[in-house]
């Protein structure tokens, strides 16, 4: 790379996102991307992925297409770019009316970032589109989603290959928070990046978040108030079940007299925004939410996060996890566990799979799998058939896949029954060893755990409610 | 605000004039568009809770219809409830402390009345984030279509954006001038702009001690009052009505629309029919959820002449006439003639 291309990269980052630094990783990835190279990029979650791909993007003619798969984090995403100056970016996906597709697909040469999902890349007329222009940068995001192995594993995302090659084989940068490396070797292949590849690979580690494990018995919500109560600045307490997430943010607001609210798919989507909105600005302090929040979600000081029940996976954790102290100033991740608690994640894992006979049905009644679309089984079984694999292939696929699934979440339990070092423990799992250890590292190395910040919760923005509605009024339009 | 909030609106719903069974309360409120659907909510003047979708359980509707009876508000028959002079004397006494009840008399703005608010919200996100000169935030709504029309809508207004944000705050200052004084901090509690997040439907509920049923009816109501001081008038938000009016097929399915836009185009039944490639009794459908919605049609323009002034004349003589009746006398009598003719006397009589 030139000096004068460097200087470029440098003043875009100053120009576009107000850094005079790149952090951790990224200017690896910058730089694969400048220079030509396929990349995979693996940086541990909150450490700015997205800077990777749109930074590049500036200093290359064209249009960069990012391939996401969950549509709730690309619409995040498209806002978050938007809100940041970057107006030049669009969403497509499902969520659009066959209208505002038919407009969107029009005028796409008009946007430099496009969004889309993988399921929207298996429609002709979007191929055909994006066939048109000259896409000179392909980015997948949440890359272990290709992969069988992966915690989210997307049939769809196992085309990705394929469309890349009609698109002609543009510049690809797979990205990923974690991956341990079977899935890694499994993305490199689908996509079929593996020459003039660059492989930016960073320790899934987060140091200063503090690593706890509180096993309790049968008084998991007591011990979950005590512990709130003792914390200051802003956390997320993650649920696998919606009713307890109302339930404890209920607990929360009447027993310790703290702002919070639930977050889940139950919500309205301006519910959903406003509840975002407040967190973001330090009314509320607690959220008490499913999986279905966080991805998006732009908050550096975000101090604690805490796990009611067990998450799927280690990866799913340290993602989850991953929310807190983006800022670097200290954070507490802690897993809630009872004995038993494995119980309701296994029963989510069976559930997310076709059973042998759903599966059987499904090989014997191809006709009647449209009227499943929506159903993730029947999605997943419609693949395995449109792929030709016969009903033992696929079933052994499904076996092995539960197996994966097993192991993964006796891992969390090891994890949550060890005597040892907490960090080594999850490391291991991704074969990376402690390099560092602050904040007393973790419950299991450390008696008595101090937490790594003292904050109060920042004041929130001098929105008044106690003025009369008039005034509101005048305030809100600055009249 | 009033525990019986629920119980005291439904029994302000069923008038003495109303008939209905439970079940078709409950389809009503989920705003099914099938001609006899529309028609049973106009003749039961049930116009405010069409397309409502107020999430009331059956178990829920099943009690309270119970309790009315019990206190003699209504009273049931063979499974149909009507209104009596007690409940009559209770709907009074309710309409009396709850001023924003007012009557709907038409079924056009059901839709426009469960979105309106939403893009009002964003309206006016959008006007005090500029008031500030911030560029850098989450749009309240994430419905691009939504986000194109009101940037096109704003632009369309022809004046400054200082203009626009003061005349909104004007306007909607003087609607919730008119209004109790708790509605209004109920709406403006909802809004959001420059550091401004709005709160949750939860935490509404909670502030305001309101389900979230009855949050919905008080909003449907509110909404009502300001799409009726506002559509006819030229101010923004009867501009924004408009939009959204239209943005929501004025009131119509969207199907129902596309057969609307024909026949303003003077096409016929069966030429509309062989367009669309859709059967003439849809085409029909559409005719008579057009008429029954928008009010918009004259229902002797489809009717052959012969036929409406016999169908006519038999009313005369039998008010209740019932179309195996109609059917006896004109044996060509299509059911879709008949209620026509009902519908239009049904309004005239009013």
């Amino acid at each position: 790379m030139t000096e004068d291309v460097k200087e470029e990269m440098f003043n875009v980052l100053q120009a576009k996102f107000g850094f005079d630094s790149f952090r951790p990783g990224q200017e690896e990835a910058v730089e694969a991307a400048v220079n030509g190279c396929h990349s995979l990029v693996m940086l541990p979650t909150g450490t700015g992925k997205t800077l990777c791909y749109q930074l590049p993007s500036y200093l290359k003619s064209g249009h960069t297409l990012i391939v996401t798969p969950l549509l709730s984090l690309m619409e995040d995403q498209v806002d978050n770019m938007k809100k940041n100056g970057e107006k030049s970016v669009v969403a497509l996906n499902s969520f659009m009316s066959y209208k505002e597709k038919k407009q969107t697909l029009k005028r796409l040469d008009d946007y430099k970032f496009i969004f889309t999902s993988p399921e929207m890349l298996q429609q002709n007329q979007v191929v055909e589109r994006l066939k048109s222009l000259s896409v000179t940068l392909l980015v997948v995001d949440e890359a272990h989603c290709i992969s069988h192995w992966g915690m989210d594993f997307r049939p769809d995302y196992l085309k990705l290959g394929e469309i890349r090659s009609v698109l002609g084989n543009p510049l690809t940068m797979a990205l990923t928070a974690t991956a341990v490396s079977k899935v890694r070797k499994e993305i490199i292949s689908s996509l079929g990046i593996g020459s003039r590849l660059k492989e930016i690979v960073y320790s899934v580690d987060r140091p200063d978040i503090q690593l706890r494990v509180m096993r309790v018995e049968k008084d998991k919500d007591t011990r979950l108030l005590e512990m709130v109560s003792q914390l200051s600045g802003s956390g997320i307490v993650y649920f696998s079940s919606k009713k307890k997430a109302d339930k404890i943010a209920a607990l929360i607001r009447s027993e310790l007299n703290l702002t919070a609210e639930s977050y889940h798919s139950d919500l309205s989507p301006s519910d959903k925004r406003k509840t975002q909105s407040q967190f973001i600005h330090n009314r509320l302090q607690i959220i008490c939410a499913t999986s279905a929040f966080g991805m998006g979600i732009d908050k550096a000081d975000i101090r604690f996060v805490i796990h009611y029940h067990l998450p799927s996976s280690p990866e799913m954790y340290l993602q989850e996890i991953g929310r807190c102290s983006r800022d670097g100033e200290g954070g507490m991740a802690c897993l809630l566990y009872e004995a038993g608690d494995e119980y309701i994640q296994r029963r989510l894992q069976e559930d997310s799979l076709p059973t042998t006979d759903e599966l059987a049905f499904a090989y014997k009644n191809e006709h009647k799998l449209k009227d499943f679309e929506d159903d993730h089984k029947a999605h997943l079984a419609s693949y395995f058939i449109k792929q030709r694999l016969s009903y033992t292939q696929a079933n052994n696929l499904i076996q092995e896949r539960l197996d994966n699934k097993s192991s993964q979440l006796k891992t969390l339990i090891d994890y949550a029954q060890s005597t040892n070092c907490l960090r080594e423990n999850l490391l291991n799992y991704f074969n990376e060893s402690v390099e560092q250890r602050k904040h007393g590292c973790c419950s299991n190395c450390t008696k008595d755990l101090i937490v790594p910040f003292s904050e109060t919760l920042k004041d929130a923005s001098q929105w008044s409610n106690e003025q009369n509605w008039y005034n509101q009024i005048k305030m809100l339009f600055n009249l | 605000m009033d525990k019986t909030l629920l119980m005291d609106y439904i029994n302000y719903l069923i008038s003495e004039q109303t008939s209905v069974k439970m079940n078709q309360l409950i389809l009503i409120s989920a705003g099914k568009r099938t001609p006899s659907n529309l028609f049973l909510a106009e003749k039961n003047r049930l116009q405010a809770l069409f397309n409502a979708e107020y999430d009331v359980h059956l178990d829920e509707w099943e009690s309270i219809l119970h309790k009315l009876v019990e206190k003699k508000y209504l009273q049931e028959t063979e499974g149909l409830y009507t209104g009596t002079t007690q409940g009559e004397y209770r709907r009074e006494k309710f309409l009396e402390e709850n001023t924003i009840f007012t009557e709907v008399s038409s079924l056009e703005f059901s839709q426009t009345r469960k979105v309106f608010w939403g893009w009002f919200v964003f309206v006016s996100q959008v006007l005090s984030e500029i008031a500030f000169e911030n560029s850098r935030y989450i749009p309240y709504s994430s419905n691009k279509e939504e986000q194109l029309r009101v940037k096109y809508w704003l632009k369309n207004q022809g004046k400054s954006v200082r203009e626009l944000r003061k005349l909104w705050a004007e306007e909607f200052t003087a609607y919730m001038h008119d209004l109790p004084e708790v509605y209004r901090y109920l709406l403006i509690d909802q809004l959001v702009g420059f550091n401004k997040e709005g709160l949750t439907n939860r935490q509404l509920s909670e502030k305001y001690d309101l389900s979230a049923v009855e949050l919905s009816i008080v909003m449907n109501h509110l909404m009502h009052l300001m799409i009726s001081t506002h559509y006819n008038s030229d101010s923004l938000i009867g501009s924004l009505i408009k939009e959204v009016h239209q943005a929501n097929n004025n009131g119509l399915s969207q199907s129902a629309a596309v057969t609307l836009e024909l026949i303003n185009k003077k096409w016929t039944i069966k030429a509309i029919s062989a367009k669309r490639k859709i059967k003439l009794n849809t085409v029909k459908e559409h005719i008579l959820e057009i008429v029954l919605v928008t009010q918009k049609l004259q229902s002797s323009f489809f009717i052959p002449e012969e036929v409406y002034r016999d169908l006519n004349g038999l009313f005369e003589l039998n008010p209740s006439l019932s179309y195996k009746e109609a059917r006896l006398a004109l044996q060509e009598c299509e059911f879709f003639w008949y209620r026509l003719i009902e519908i239009e006397r049904m309004r005239s009589s009013k």
